[in-house]
């Protein structure tokens, strides 16, 4: 799942996984995010910091509160390297970077890693 | 002396017929025809030879000496009545001798003495007795005459004080008691009025030094500073006011009625100090701005036009009464500060603290403007290459080559310039540590070695062993690797870049040099500058023009500085900077 605000950066990397074969959800903030979550969704979840309204680290905030965190591996969007207040305490919930803008190849190598990690784990 | 004895009562005699019963001063003896020796009347001179028997008589006259005297005198006498004419001359001859003396002293001559030798022993005792006269007045003009010297002494002595003459003493030495007690109190008087007039003359000499220390003190004041009296007259004008007005004290002391206003203003009016006893006077709000009053002090500001009406100086003026010890007003005070410099420098401190929150402005503009634009460098990155693996035209291949090359510039250059405005609005002291830079720079040097084999290109790095600064590792790291990389640009094939370092007082100075293509002077100051690209540079697509701003930028931010140096195109170029040292 792919929560960001920016709907080219959401269909770019629709067309970049659905060229490669993976499923991807869209979700334009922390509250679509936590519908899906609700609704059942497990998986990877790229998740960008700066949105309005709910931000990456208020939604994962909600996501430990809810207890919908199992299941998941939280990857962080980022276009800067600063540090913030917010993460203190969530950052053990965050298993990856990747700084916008991205390299393709790259990006998919990462995701492919934490899918089949995640399937590792379920299989187990 | 004892009391005198009446006859008539010592003897109890009731004969109240006698001349001498209830004589009132007694002394019967000297009264004739007495009855004490019943019915015989005696002459004077036989009842007074009779008398010198009687007890009365002894009583009466309790000097032995003189009883004796009297006893032959009144013998004599009664001889005399019996004596011849001879004898009678003899006396004659001596009473003239008696005469003679008592003449001499009537005339003063007081050390004339009488033969004492006489027939009779009556003239003997006469002239021994003058003699003693003699001798006592004698004795008393000696007296007289050293109490007249020793007066005299002292009253030339009292004549020379009166006239200053401090030294003068009297004499204490003079036999005369007096005369020697008066020379000692004269002394003493002397004494204490001479500690008294040099107490006054030292406490006066004092005034006059404490009075001259305070002229120098104003004199020397920084401040431009004046002192009138309480008539309004200059008394002091120090050297700094001259200065400032180009008036000097010789022109101004003494001067009253407003004058001192004329350097300041080039005409009578009031100052400050004039309205120190009406502070309440609204002509004061006239001449000054920002007033203020402490206790008795009063301060404003205002401008004055001195030397030329086109030299206006913005000056700060304090004025403080002065008062004399019983508390009257005794004058007053003003200093002048010329505060135009301090002024402009405020105006200045102003325009560079509003150019600062530009500056700031902008930085934290800069930082927002990288940041969005990755967000739409984020498709173009993701898309651009699936597109290019879709298309298999030639031509259309190119155009999207270059479309992900410019991407790719844009990426840089907001990287970059996010960098830049980081590196502005953090120092980070707090992260400084103490680095060896040899081996740091080593290290830097490998992460180029790739570009410089393509060059084949040899980095020497000669900075000595031990060598350490105190710094934020991540700044240096770039600094080295932006001056590194331009190196390898600028070198042409087969070159050699060399970097060295050596102490410099607390710094480091460190230099890269290549052999490349060199600078020429006017370029030296500007390659520094943002976005500047040298000729050759604007013809490579990827050269951004902030790399020499970063490097100058962490270097400022450590306490250092950094320039350039080369002998010219084609000569190669040296960038020189300091770092502090660990």
């Amino acid at each position: 799942m792919i929560v960001d605000d920016n709907q080219y950066i959401r269909e770019s990397v629709e067309i970049l996984l659905q060229l490669n074969g993976t499923r991807l959800l869209n979700a334009s903030g922390g509250e679509e995010c936590l519908k899906h979550l609700q609704e059942g969704f497990r998986g990877v979840i790229l998740m960008d910091i700066m949105m309005p309204f709910m931000d990456g680290w208020d939604t994962i905030r909600e996501i430990v509160d809810r207890g919908l965190n199992d299941g998941n591996v939280i990857i962080m969007l980022t276009a800067m390297n600063e540090p913030t207040v917010k993460m203190d305490g969530l950052q053990e919930y965050v298993v990856d970077y990747i700084t916008k803008p991205f390299n393709p190849n790259e990006f998919i190598e990462k995701l492919k890693f934490y899918v089949s990690f995640l399937d590792g784990v379920k299989a187990h | 002396m004892g009391d005198k004895i009446s006859c008539w009562e010592y003897m109890t005699c009731t004969k109240s017929e006698c001349p001498a019963h209830g004589r009132p001063e007694g002394e019967c003896w000297r009264v004739p025809d007495t009855l004490c020796y019943g019915e015989e009347k005696p002459l004077l001179t036989e009842k007074l030879g009779r008398c010198i028997e009687c007890p009365v008589f002894r009583r009466n006259i309790e000097d032995e000496n003189l009883c004796i005297n009297l006893t032959h005198f009144y013998k004599q006498l009664k001889e005399n009545e019996c004596r011849p004419d001879s004898l009678k001359e003899e006396v004659a001859v001596e009473l003239s001798e008696v005469y003679e003396m008592l003449y001499k002293l009537s005339r003063g001559d007081f050390s004339a003495r009488v033969r004492l030798a006489s027939s009779t022993t009556m003239v003997t005792t006469l002239k021994s007795m003058l003699n003693d006269v003699a001798s006592q007045m004698q004795q008393y003009v000696e007296d007289t005459h050293e109490l007249a010297i020793g007066l005299c002494e002292h009253y030339e002595t009292l004549n020379r004080i009166c006239r200053n003459e401090f030294d003068a003493r009297a004499a204490e030495d003079s036999s005369n008691e007096l005369i020697a007690k008066l020379g000692t109190l004269i002394n003493k008087c002397t004494d204490t009025l001479t500690s008294s007039i040099f107490r006054s003359e030292q406490a006066e000499e004092e005034a006059k030094n404490a009075y001259q220390q305070l002229l120098n003190i104003v004199e020397f004041l920084p401040d431009a500073t004046f002192v009138i009296d309480g008539a309004g007259n200059v008394i002091a004008w120090n050297r700094a006011l001259q200065e400032l007005t180009g008036v000097g004290k010789e022109e101004m002391l003494g001067k009253t009625d407003f004058t001192y206003s004329v350097p300041f203003y080039g005409s009578r009016r009031k100052l400050l100090i004039d309205y120190l006893e009406d502070g309440a006077d609204p002509t004061v709000w006239n001449n000054y701005s920002n007033i203020r009053r402490t206790h008795n002090t009063l301060s404003g500001e205002t401008s004055i036009t001195p030397i030329s009406p086109e030299n206006l100086r913005h000056v700060w003026v304090t004025a403080t009464p002065l008062y004399d010890k019983d508390g009257n007003r005794a004058g007053g005070i003003e200093s002048v500060r010329d505060v135009t410099e301090l002024k402009r420098a405020e105006e200045e401190k102003a325009r560079l603290e509003a150019q600062l929150h530009h500056s700031r402005q902008m930085e934290s503009l800069m930082l927002k403007l990288g940041h969005d634009l990755k967000t739409p460098l984020t498709p173009l990155f993701t898309l651009l290459p699936l597109i290019r693996e879709r298309v298999d035209d030639p031509d259309t291949q190119r155009m999207l080559d270059i479309c992900c090359s410019n991407a790719q510039h844009i990426m840089n250059l907001s990287s970059k310039t996010m960098r830049l405005a980081g590196l502005s609005s953090f120092t980070g002291e707090a992260l400084r540590e103490a680095l060896e830079l040899g081996p740091a720079v080593q290290g830097v040097c490998l992460e180029q070695s790739e570009m410089m084999e393509l060059k084949n290109l040899r980095c020497e790095n000669s900075i000595p062993a031990g060598l350490f600064v105190f710094v934020v590792f991540d700044q240096i790291r770039d600094l080295f690797s932006n001056l590194i990389s331009n190196a390898v640009n600028a070198s042409l094939i087969g070159g050699v870049i060399g970097i060295s370092a050596r102490k410099r007082g607390e710094m480091v100075e460190v230099t890269v040099k290549d052999e490349g293509t060199g600078l020429t002077e006017e370029y030296t100051e500007s390659i520094f500058e943002e976005f500047f690209k040298m000729d050759e540079a604007r013809q490579d697509p990827s050269a951004l023009g902030l790399g020499l701003s970063i490097c100058k930028r962490i270097v400022l931010n450590h306490g250092g500085r950094i320039w350039a140096e080369s002998k010219g195109l084609g000569c190669g170029t040296s960038i020189l900077f300091t770092l502090p040292q660990a």
